[in-house]
């Protein structure tokens, strides 16, 4: 049981630090969607071409609101874990953010072949999720070594 | 974790989220209101060169940089000429290209304006463009149906390839993009009042609050 908190403290808090900036990220594009507010072109990405096209939605919902809901869970998990030390949570942080990083290379192949623009929101979101991503492995290689 | 500090720790996660949440929502729907964005200055004024309609000689100038092709663009434009229309004895609207190089046809719709605009169309011009945007963006035969817009406004049609074509139609939207550039613009639309630029307003309601007051100022 001692073993594992082995988990560096600092990675479970800069999880939670990344899911914060990302649920903002998320929250701030759906904010825009629900509002009508438009966000502008920037010269160098993309702009609403990506956040108003039918790519960002799926079933209905619009993938900001999962992309909330998804940075919401792995910070709930990474305090949960921080919490009860449960390997199964820890090892659920793997698979979440594995998760999250395939979809988010899914949504840059969609925005680079289908949509032809980027989202600068929905790249900021490609990387937090990478970055996630990363720390998931290095939680899962540690939580593997203890289990072994 | 004794519970005490398993409490406390469970009630600021829940108030972070809250208030990033209720942050994220005012940044994206919060009201620019009345204080021009503290960045950026026009690098040119409005002269004889540009596209400009409203108010002679007005001492509130709005000047837009934008691309025919950019939704937000499309967006504004109802907003843009509701506004202009309503104060266009106070106020002057300069419309400057700002073609950004995502949009296929952002260039070709900046050179038809301009063509059209050598035979006293250009407003027309934009007008069609962007109510059409939605039709147009994206599809191979943009500069046939810009040629279509040419037609419907009974302009030369020779005339109008020619100077379509032209370099001179190259070398003004390039002006407006390299002035754009200078004085820092960094995305489309981005609207300047009296030379200062603003956060794009979110709908007609706040531009009309921001440009009641450039009028309040300028008559001081």
């Amino acid at each position: 049981m001692q073993s594992q908190t082995q988990i560096n403290s600092w990675i479970l808090w800069v999880i939670i630090a990344l899911s914060l900036v990302g649920f903002i990220d998320s929250a701030f594009l759906l904010a825009k969607r629900v509002s009508g507010a438009p966000i502008p072109c920037f010269i160098t990405s993309g702009c609403d071409a990506v956040s108003k096209s039918p790519y960002s939605v799926m079933f209905g919902v619009p993938l900001s609101a999962l992309g909330m809901i998804f940075y919401l869970m792995i910070g709930f998990l990474a305090l949960l874990y921080m919490d009860t030390k449960n390997l199964l949570v820890g090892k659920l942080i793997f698979v979440a953010t594995t998760l999250g990083f395939l979809s988010s290379a899914h949504f840059i192949y969609i925005q680079k072949f289908k949509i032809g623009a980027f989202c600068i929101y929905c790249i900021l979101s490609a990387v937090i999720s990478t970055a996630l991503f990363t720390l998931g492995i290095t939680i899962w290689r540690r939580l593997n070594k203890l289990t072994v | 974790m004794d519970t005490q500090k398993r409490i406390i720790v469970w009630v600021s996660a829940i108030l972070i989220v809250a208030i990033a949440a209720i942050g994220a929502w005012q940044m994206a729907t919060g009201s620019p209101t009345t204080k021009p964005s503290m960045s950026g200055k026009m690098s040119e004024m409005v002269s004889e060169s540009d596209w400009t309609k409203g108010a002679k000689d007005s001492k509130v100038t709005l000047v837009e940089y934008s691309d025919f092709e950019c939704p937000a663009c499309g967006y504004f434009f109802p907003i843009a000429e509701e506004v202009t229309t309503k104060y266009k004895d106070k106020i002057s609207f300069t419309y400057r290209h700002f073609p950004l190089i995502q949009h296929k046809y952002a260039l070709d719709a900046a050179y038809a304006s301009e063509a059209a605009g050598k035979q006293g169309k250009f407003w027309e011009m934009y007008k069609k463009i962007f109510e059409s945007q939605g039709e147009w963006s994206g599809i191979s035969n943009a500069k046939e149906i810009f040629e279509g817009f040419a037609k419907e406004l009974g302009l030369d049609m020779e005339q109008f390839k020619k100077d379509r074509d032209s370099k001179e139609a190259r070398d003004a939207v390039d002006h407006d993009k390299e002035t754009g550039v200078r004085a820092g613009v960094n995305g489309t639309p981005s609207f300047y009042l009296n030379g200062e630029k603003i956060q794009n307003p979110k709908d007609a309601k706040e531009f009309e609050t921001l440009i009641e007051n450039a009028i309040a100022n300028s008559n001081k």
